[in-house]
């Protein structure tokens, strides 16, 4: 029993991927040398002339959480509607602004470049 | 047998494995190989944007290798067994230790106090992912068992049990079915969270730990030891895994300046920002992480070293937190150090035996 559970405890280690309940620790592993390796996407709100990076409290899930999630629907061309989905938020309001944006580290000691991909509005 | 696999596995490298993940790149569907991967690395159809090809492929080869490395290991300690008495008695010896009810009941205490507390906001979090359950993409374990998300009604019924079973076995209480239901639920849990993309490795000890005590639940008193030194075992290869990933991956270059700094403007903080100025600390830092956590294994073989390996441990970790703003001060990862903790031994100290002596029958 001890060894079945030892070996499924170091096969995510050799496959390189999380096999849940059993984890990889490949965090941070990664050593930073191209530019989409540190890309960031966040979602900001904007209200009126004040805009900052949406949170936990107005999109209902941790920031992490949706970033990972607008990484992938950025991917899958789902942009738009993770946006609209953030929307229906009881926290954002009539003419809300919600932007998806991607940050690109370019040089990890001295640029960083924001590009827009998606912009929601609230009706 | 075994050598004639590992020496036929580069071959299907370069003809199997290697060829199809070319097609995958380029987009093709390559049958049998494409539902492979979406089934155990579904990833890989995102980061394909992410990386190039050489990634893969390395990573690829890299899988090989480390089959490879960790069968010859395995072997070894096989014919070992085989060959040497005086290896496996020592084998023997290392798994015979001896644990009280005491110690047990303490253990228990902490470790599902912990969870309970890690998941009392479960019910929050889970209204929001019915919120995104259009991007629902559920994680492998749950896709085996083609687990859905849940009405909210049937979740709330289920994180009150969560709640009764944590508390019974926190009590030790019931043990067999209240760690049964900690167990599946606290997996079922964290597997709908990471059906939305991230991966929280935060919890991973622990749910380790509370399979762990399922079985432990069901031996006597005197085969409980095992348990626990599985328990030791599974805390330290998790400290080895992540201190070898940094080296197989970035070999030395994770322990530069370089790497670290492009870390700490990744996730700033206040101290992470002071510390990116100094190229000393910059290489010290990550230097002194990766010997934490590929030396937390010598805990197992050399008990003097255990507080300082400890204490070691808890300073990485709140460095993680100050440097990085990762986790939180309450980490579940040295709630886990309490499996190395004599807790008998240690009221005793501090004389205090007598009065848990007279709450519980030891």
């Amino acid at each position: 029993m001890k060894n079945l559970f030892l070996l499924l405890l170091w096969l995510p280690f050799v496959l390189m991927t999380d096999l849940f309940p059993f984890m990889r620790f490949g965090m941070f592993a990664e050593p930073v040398k191209t530019t989409r390796q540190t890309e960031f996407f966040i979602i900001t709100l904007k209200r009126g002339n004040n805009e900052k990076v949406i949170d936990p409290i107005t999109s209902g899930i941790p920031v992490q959480t949706l970033n990972y999630l607008a990484r992938n629907s950025y991917y899958q061309q789902r942009a738009d509607e993770l946006l609209s989905t953030v929307a229906q938020s009881e926290k954002i309001e009539a003419k809300d602004t919600l932007r998806l944006q991607v940050i690109t580290i370019q040089n990890t000691e001295k640029q960083a470049d924001t590009t827009l991909i998606s912009t929601f509005i609230k009706s | 047998m075994a050598f004639a696999l590992l020496l036929a596995l580069p071959l299907v490298y370069i003809f199997y494995i290697k060829t199809n993940i070319i097609a995958l790149y380029h987009g093709k569907n390559t049958g049998f190989f494409y539902a492979l991967v979406q089934l155990i690395y579904p990833r890989f159809f995102v980061e394909l944007h992410r990386f190039d090809l050489d990634f893969f492929l390395s990573h690829a080869a890299q899988v090989i290798w480390r089959f490879e490395l960790v069968c010859i290991i395995s072997l070894l300690a096989i014919y070992l067994y085989q060959q040497s008495k005086k290896f496996a008695l020592q084998w023997h010896g290392f798994w015979s230790i001896n644990f009280s009810e005491f110690n047990d009941r303490i253990n228990h205490l902490i470790t599902f106090a912990a969870i309970l507390y890690y998941f009392h906001d479960f019910m929050e979090s889970y209204t929001s992912w019915i919120q995104y359950k259009a991007f629902y993409q559920p994680i492998l374990l749950l896709k085996l068992f083609q687990i859905p998300l849940w009405s909210t009604a049937t979740v709330q019924i289920l994180f009150a049990i969560f709640i009764g079973a944590a508390i019974s076995a926190a009590l030790y209480k019931q043990l067999k079915i209240s760690t049964i239901a900690v167990c599946l639920l606290f997996i079922l849990f964290q597997g709908w969270n990471y059906s939305f993309g991230k991966i929280n490795h935060g919890f991973a000890l622990l749910t380790y730990i509370s399979m762990i005590l399922v079985v432990q639940s069901y031996l006597p008193q005197h085969k409980k030891g095992i348990t626990l030194q599985l328990i030791r075992v599974t805390i330290a290869s998790c400290y080895l895994m992540a201190g070898l990933e940094k080296l197989f991956i970035s070999h030395f270059s994770w322990v530069s300046s370089h790497t670290f700094k492009a870390y700490l403007m990744l996730h700033p903080t206040p101290l992470g920002l002071h510390v990116i100025k100094n190229d000393f600390l910059c290489t010290l830092l990550p230097s002194v992480a990766l010997a934490i956590q590929l030396g937390f294994v010598c805990i197992l073989f050399y008990p003097p070293l255990k507080k300082w390996i400890l204490m070691g441990g808890v300073l990485f970790h709140f460095g993680t937190v100050a440097l990085l703003g990762i986790s939180s001060y309450f980490h579940p990862w040295v709630i886990a150090y309490v499996f190395f903790i004599d807790w008998k031994n240690l009221v005793l100290d501090l004389k205090l035996f007598h009065f848990f002596q007279k709450k519980h029958t030891i």
